[in-house]
C-alpha cells in the first residue's frame, strides 16, 4: 500500500517535469505563432493546448478502439492475419486521407503528412504493445487467483474426512493408553461434531434425534470451554418427547453459536449469563435463548451478521409460513425466540 | 462362553485401542492382531476365530475384499473404518456392525454385544446380553428380561430376578436387542413383548408393573400384539 503511494507520487513528479520542460521549449514557437495582441495571449495558449489535447485524445481513442476491437480479436483468432493487416492498412490510409483533408490536399505538405501518418502508426504500435502487456498481466493475475483457489479446494478435499478421522483415532488411542479419559472423550465429541458437519449437513433432511445429538455435543464442547468460569453461569436444557420428525440439518446451530459468541462470561457476579431452552414436542421445535453481554465484548467479537441472515433465508425457503423468529436486544441481554412446525 | 477374536488394521494405534477395549469385556478374547491383512487372512483360515474386527482401507488387501474371501467360512465380522462411504457396502457383505473411527467404548460394546448374540445363536446356546452394572459384568438371558427404562445416561434393566443399571442409551440397547421380541413403547421404555400381560390405552402391565405407553407407539404395538392386519 505504502509502496504504491510513493510510486504514484514519483510518476506524477516525472510527468510534471517532462511537461514543464516541453512547455518551456515550446514557449517560443507558441508565442511566435499567436502573439498578435497582448490581451489574447493567455486565451490563445488555452485554445492551442485544448486543440492539441483534443487531437491527442482522439488519437488515443482510435488507438484504443484499434487495440480492443481489432488487435484483441485478431489475437483471439477471430480475424485471420491477412484481414488484420488489411484492416490496419485501411486505418492508416484513412488517417492519411484525414490529414490530407485538413491541409486541403496541398502537394507540398503531402510528404509531411506521410511522416505524421508514420509517426501515428508507430504510436498505435506502441499503444497496442503496452496495452497488450497490461492486458496479459491482468489476465495472469486472474488466472493465478483462480489457480490458488483451485489448489486450496484440492488441499481441502485431500485433507478431508479419512485422513482427519484416522489422525483423530490415533490421538484418541494415545489419550486412552495414557489414561487421559477426559481428553479422549473430548476428542470423541469433536470427531462426532466434525462427522456431522461433514456428512449429515449435506443432506436435505435428517432425523430430529441426530440433530439434537449433534446440538448436545456442540453445546458440551462450548460448556467445556467455559468450564473454569463456573457452571452456574450456564443454564442449558434440551428436551425431546421422543416422537420422530425430520428437520433440515444445522438449522438452529448458528443461533446457539451466537449466544456463546456474545455471552459475556468475563465479568464477575454470580447470575446466569446464558440460557438455552430447546424443546421438540409433538413435531414442534421451540428455541429460547438469552445471553447477557457487555457492549465492549460484542464490539470485539463482532461478526458480519451473515449467520443470522442465513438462518432467516433458510427458514423462509424451507419452512415458509411454518416458523416464527423474534430477536430482541434490550441493550443488556440478547434474546432469541424461534418456533418451527416441523410436521408437514 | 468366550468369543475368540482377531483384529486387522494397518495402523498400530487403532489395534491398540481395540486391544484396550476388548480387555474390558469378559466375553471376548483377542487372540491376535495384524497390521498386514494377508497375514491376518492366513491366520483366519488356519485358526477359525469367531469374530474379526476389520479395517477397510489397507494397502495390499482391502477389508471389503478380505471379507468377500472369508464369506464362505460364515465368520462374524465388524468393520472399523474412518470411511462412512463404505457403510452400505459393509452391510451388503453382511457385516455385523460398522464402527466409524474414532469410536468410544460404549459404541464398541454395543457392536460386541451384537456379535456375542449372533455367535451364541450360531452355536445354539441361549440368547443373552452382557451388561456392565457399575464394576461387574452381568449376563442377562433375554427370556428373563422384562423391560428397560432409561433415565438420563443410565438404563435400568428389569429382569425376573432383579434390576441392574448400566451406562447406555436407549438407541444402543434397541440395536442390541432382537426386534422380533423387544419394542420401544415410550421415549424411555423398551419392553419384552412376550412378557406383556395386559394392554390398556395408555399403559401396559408386565408381571404386575405398569409401564406407560406413548400415543406414537400404540398403533404399532396393538398391531404386533393383537396380530391385527
Amino acid at each position: 500500500m505504502k509502496e504504491k503511494r510513493t510510486h504514484i507520487i514519483f510518476s506524477v513528479l516525472i510527468f510534471l517535469l517532462v511537461l514543464g520542460y516541453w512547455l518551456f521549449r515550446f514557449q517560443e514557437i507558441v508565442t511566435f505563432e499567436i502573439l498578435e495582441t497582448e490581451e489574447n495571449y493567455l486565451g490563445s495558449i488555452a485554445v492551442y493546448l485544448l486543440s492539441w489535447s483534443f487531437v491527442f485524445l482522439l488519437i488515443n481513442l482510435v488507438a484504443w478502439l484499434n487495440f480492443r476491437y481489432v488487435f484483441l480479436k485478431w489475437k483471439e483468432s477471430f480475424f485471420s492475419s491477412i484481414s488484420f493487416i488489411a484492416i490496419e492498412l485501411i486505418l492508416l490510409a484513412l488517417v492519411f486521407e484525414l490529414l490530407q483533408w485538413t491541409t486541403q490536399g496541398e502537394e507540398e505538405l503531402m510528404k509531411d503528412n506521410l511522416t505524421v501518418t508514420l509517426i501515428i502508426a508507430l504510436y498505435f504500435l506502441a499503444f497496442t504493445w503496452v496495452s497488450d502487456l497490461i492486458h496479459v498481466k491482468r489476465k495472469q493475475a486472474k488466472l493465478l487467483q483462480q489457480k490458488e483457489r483451485a489448489e486450496l479446494m484440492l488441499l481441502q478435499s485431500q485433507l478431508n474426512p479419512h485422513f482427519l478421522f484416522n489422525a483423530l483415532n490415533t490421538t484418541y488411542s494415545t489419550a486412552m493408553s495414557e489414561g487421559s479419559e477426559q481428553t479422549a472423550s473430548q476428542i470423541l465429541q469433536l470427531s462426532g461434531l466434525m462427522r456431522f458437519a461433514l456428512e449429515k449437513s449435506k443432506l436435505d433432511m435428517i432425523s430430529i434425534e441426530d440433530e439434537l445429538g449433534f446440538l448436545e455435543k456442540y453445546i458440551q464442547v462450548h460448556k467445556d470451554r467455559y468450564r473454569k468460569k463456573g457452571k452456574d453461569v450456564l443454564n442449558v436444557q434440551v428436551v425431546w418427547d421422543g416422537i420422530e420428525v425430520q428437520i433440515s440439518p444445522m438449522m438452529v446451530q448458528p443461533l446457539i453459536e451466537n449466544t456463546f459468541k456474545f455471552a459475556d462470561f468475563g465479568s464477575e457476579s454470580g447470575k446466569v449469563k446464558l440460557e438455552i431452552d430447546l424443546k421438540v414436542e409433538d413435531g414442534e421445535l421451540t428455541l429460547v435463548t438469552q445471553n447477557y453481554f457487555s457492549i465492549k465484548h460484542v464490539n470485539e467479537n463482532k461478526g458480519t451478521g451473515q449467520g443470522i441472515q442465513l438462518v432467516k433465508q433458510r427458514l423462509k425457503s424451507i419452512y415458509p409460513n411454518r416458523h416464527a423468529l423474534k430477536i430482541e436486544d434490550d441493550g443488556a441481554a440478547f434474546k432469541v425466540f424461534l418456533k418451527i412446525n416441523l410436521k408437514e | 462362553m468366550l468369543i475368540n477374536a482377531v483384529a486387522i488394521d494397518d495402523e498400530v494405534p487403532a489395534l491398540e485401542l481395540i486391544q484396550m477395549y476388548v480387555e474390558k469385556l469378559p466375553f471376548i478374547h483377542l487372540d491376535k492382531s495384524f497390521t498386514d491383512p494377508k497375514e491376518g487372512l492366513q491366520y483366519i483360515f488356519e485358526n477359525q476365530p469367531d469374530l474379526i474386527f476389520l479395517d477397510i482401507n489397507m494397502p495390499g488387501l482391502k477389508g471389503t475384499e478380505l471379507a468377500k474371501i472369508i464369506q464362505p467360512l460364515g465368520k462374524s465380522f465388524i468393520f472399523t473404518t474412518a470411511y462412512s462411504e463404505f457403510a452400505l457396502q459393509g452391510y451388503e457383505l453382511q457385516a455385523l456392525d460398522y464402527l466409524l473411527k474414532p469410536f468410544g467404548f460404549e459404541r464398541f460394546l454395543t457392536a460386541s454385544n451384537r456379535a456375542f448374540q449372533e455367535i451364541v445363536k450360531k452355536k445354539g446356546e441361549e440368547n443373552s446380553v452382557f451388561f456392565k452394572d457399575s464394576y461387574d459384568w452381568v449376563r442377562v438371558n433375554l427370556s428373563e428380561l422384562k423391560y428397560v427404562k432409561s433415565e438420563g445416561n443410565l438404563l435400568f434393566i428389569h429382569t425376573k430376578s432383579g434390576t441392574l443399571s448400566t451406562r447406555m442409551t436407549i438407541s444402543d440397547i434397541l440395536s442390541i436387542l432382537p426386534n422380533d421380541t423387544f419394542m420401544r413403547i415410550h421415549k424411555s421404555y423398551v419392553v419384552n413383548l412376550t412378557g406383556i400381560d395386559k394392554l390398556e390405552k395408555h399403559q401396559v402391565t408386565i408381571a404386575g408393573e405398569t409401564i406407560p405407553l406413548a400415543n406414537a407407539y400404540r398403533e404399532i404395538l396393538e398391531k404386533r400384539l393383537l396380530k391385527k392386519p
